[in-house]
């Protein structure tokens, strides 16, 4: 759930339910795990492109 | 082996030696970088739980009237209970329309915004965070203390963002990513966005998981009331950098800091080198003084705390002594090509792997891990080593590029002495860079050459800039230089 979508204002907080807050961080949890992926690709494409370089040396 | 053969090769071992030094604070940058996918995995939000506590915010104003209402607006739309929120802005004895600004505000939120004066001001962030902090630990309401800064601005799902890790009774300290939000930044400024991202959201990550965090964010570090007792109730004033040193306190006193990149703040950065140097300064000779303050903790683990790690003392001194290893490096170098040749264009080429590859790494990352500040300043991002130091890395990796191919396309041949000029120019670059960056901020502003800045300075690059402000700042705390705490000026800029 987005906890977004009930923000309506000073009162928006009111239905942020224990439960959103805890699907807010659940929700986090997940979107963290895009640094995972990042550092990946990120790691990957720098071996690609130092073993690309090193063959046309 | 004739004494002047040994001389020879110590010399040329100790001038290997600068250039290895050199390379030491990329492999402290590196090992942070390895450290963010890690935090996908593992990061303290499997410790939070939904957690509202009373909460007083902290807002230290001098002069902010252009910037306050804005921000004072925004805390008042956070997300969160309304009755477990006040603000209190501590002005310090401005001279500008700051206490009406407040006035009018506390009106339209009645008991939620309370002005707090010091009618003798001038004395800087800490004192005047101090004057609030006092008044606030007079009765028990507050459960959490919130420090910002008056010209950033609160996304509405921050604070509880932040307070949810609260919910952990280890934690004391939590700070949040300060984001460079300006509506239509400059060119410092999108360097500074992107600074922010290897700074806070990549480097805060990775010593979330290190488990010593080396800095709660000034303009948003929230404390639990314990933990602001627990390190003196007040705010250190003796350094130019209260935020480290409260941060500091917090850990070696049992308790952790935790970073929070999903809970974001914008804050409007200087547009300019010159305003960039004076507030770097200040920060840099901040951190000389913690260094010192806490000569006793580093490298050496002890329970309780993570701050003496090998690899939190391993980033902080990366940061700390790059100007030096800069010099280190260039030295070496340059001394080298006098008294080996052949051992320099050697070193010089078998490091074309890590230089290229550092920079590819990093600046990979850096770009995926904050897609919107990617689509402001990713040819900030690309161009941070600056023109000079890509030069360098092809130079490096490819020896003939601009010695023969570049020459061939423009129709000439480089004589041995161009080639020498050449080579000597490349390798003390690093040191040249910094030179040239002191006189960006020179330049900048002046009536005949105030156009050379901006192009200078994505000749240069912001990290050899940033690397010239902490030398400058060095330079001052050990003259002694007057410890004045100097206010960025802001315009409210910031978009949400």
């Amino acid at each position: 759930m987005n906890a977004h979508r009930h923000a309506d204002g000073p009162q928006g907080w009111a239905r942020l339910t224990d439960d959103d807050l805890v699907h807010e961080i659940a929700a986090n949890r997940r979107a963290e795990r895009w640094f995972t992926v990042a550092g990946a690709c990120a790691a990957l494409l720098t071996v690609l492109v130092v073993l690309v370089v090193a063959a046309l040396r | 082996m004739s004494w002047p053969a040994i001389g020879h090769d110590a010399l040329v071992t100790l001038l290997v030696v600068l250039v290895v030094v050199g390379i030491v604070p990329a492999l402290g940058g590196i090992y942070q970088y390895l450290l963010v996918p890690v935090h996908g995995l593992r990061n303290h939000l499997r410790h939070a739980a939904p957690h509202l506590p009373r909460v007083a915010v902290v807002v230290p104003a001098w002069n902010e009237g252009a910037v306050l209402a804005a921000s004072l607006e925004r805390l008042m739309r956070l997300e969160y209970p309304a009755d477990r929120l006040r603000v209190y802005v501590v002005d310090d004895a401005s001279t500008d329309d700051t206490p009406d600004v407040v006035r009018a505000k506390a009106a339209e939120h009645p008991g939620r915004i309370h002005l707090l004066r010091r009618e003798q001001g001038g004395q800087g962030k800490a004192h005047t965070l101090n004057h609030g902090i006092e008044h606030l630990l007079r009765d028990d309401w507050m459960q959490a203390l919130l420090i910002m800064d008056a010209d950033v601005i609160y996304r509405p799902d921050s604070l509880r963002r932040m307070t949810r890790h609260l919910a952990d009774p280890q934690v004391g300290a939590v700070t949040a990513y300060i984001r460079e939000g300006s509506g239509r930044p400059g060119a410092v400024a999108r360097f500074i966005g992107y600074e922010y991202v290897t700074a806070q959201a990549c480097a805060r990550r990775a010593q979330n998981v290190m488990g010593a965090v080396a800095c709660l964010a000034g303009g948003a570090q929230l404390h639990t009331r314990a933990n602001l007792e627990a390190i003196g109730g007040r705010i250190d004033t003796s350094t130019l950098a209260e935020d480290t040193f409260s941060t500091f306190l917090t850990q070696l006193d049992g308790r952790t800091v935790v970073f929070d990149g999903q809970a974001v703040v914008l804050a409007e950065e200087p547009d300019s080198v010159r305003a960039l140097w004076k507030q770097r300064v200040r920060w840099a000779r901040g951190n000389v003084q913690i260094t010192a303050r806490f000569r006793r903790t580093w490298f050496r683990p002890a329970r309780g705390h993570r701050l003496g790690r090998l690899d939190f003392g391993l980033v902080w001194f990366s940061v700390f002594a790059l100007p030096f290893t800069l010099v280190a490096a260039s030295t070496g170098f340059i001394g080298l090509y006098f008294v080996s040749p052949g051992t320099a264009q050697t070193l010089f080429g078998q490091l074309w792997w890590f230089g290229l590859g550092t920079y590819l790494f990093i600046t990979i990352t850096t770009l995926l891990v904050d897609l919107d500040t990617a689509r402001r300043s990713w040819f900030e991002g690309l161009m941070f080593p600056g023109v000079g130091a890509l030069v360098l890395i092809v130079a490096s990796a490819t020896p003939g590029f601009w010695l023969d191919t570049v020459p061939a396309w423009l129709g000439i041949t480089l004589t041995p002495a161009g080639v020498e000029a050449w080579t000597l120019l490349l390798y003390s670059w690093p040191v040249l860079s910094m030179v040239l960056a002191r006189l960006i901020r020179d330049v900048e502003g002046t009536r005949l050459l105030g156009w050379t800045s901006r192009p200078l300075l994505y000749l240069v690059g912001y990290g050899p800039l940033l690397c010239a402000i902490t030398l400058d700042a060095y330079v001052r705390e050990w003259r002694g230089a007057a410890q004045t705490w100097d206010k960025t000026e802001k315009t409210g800029r910031v978009t949400a």
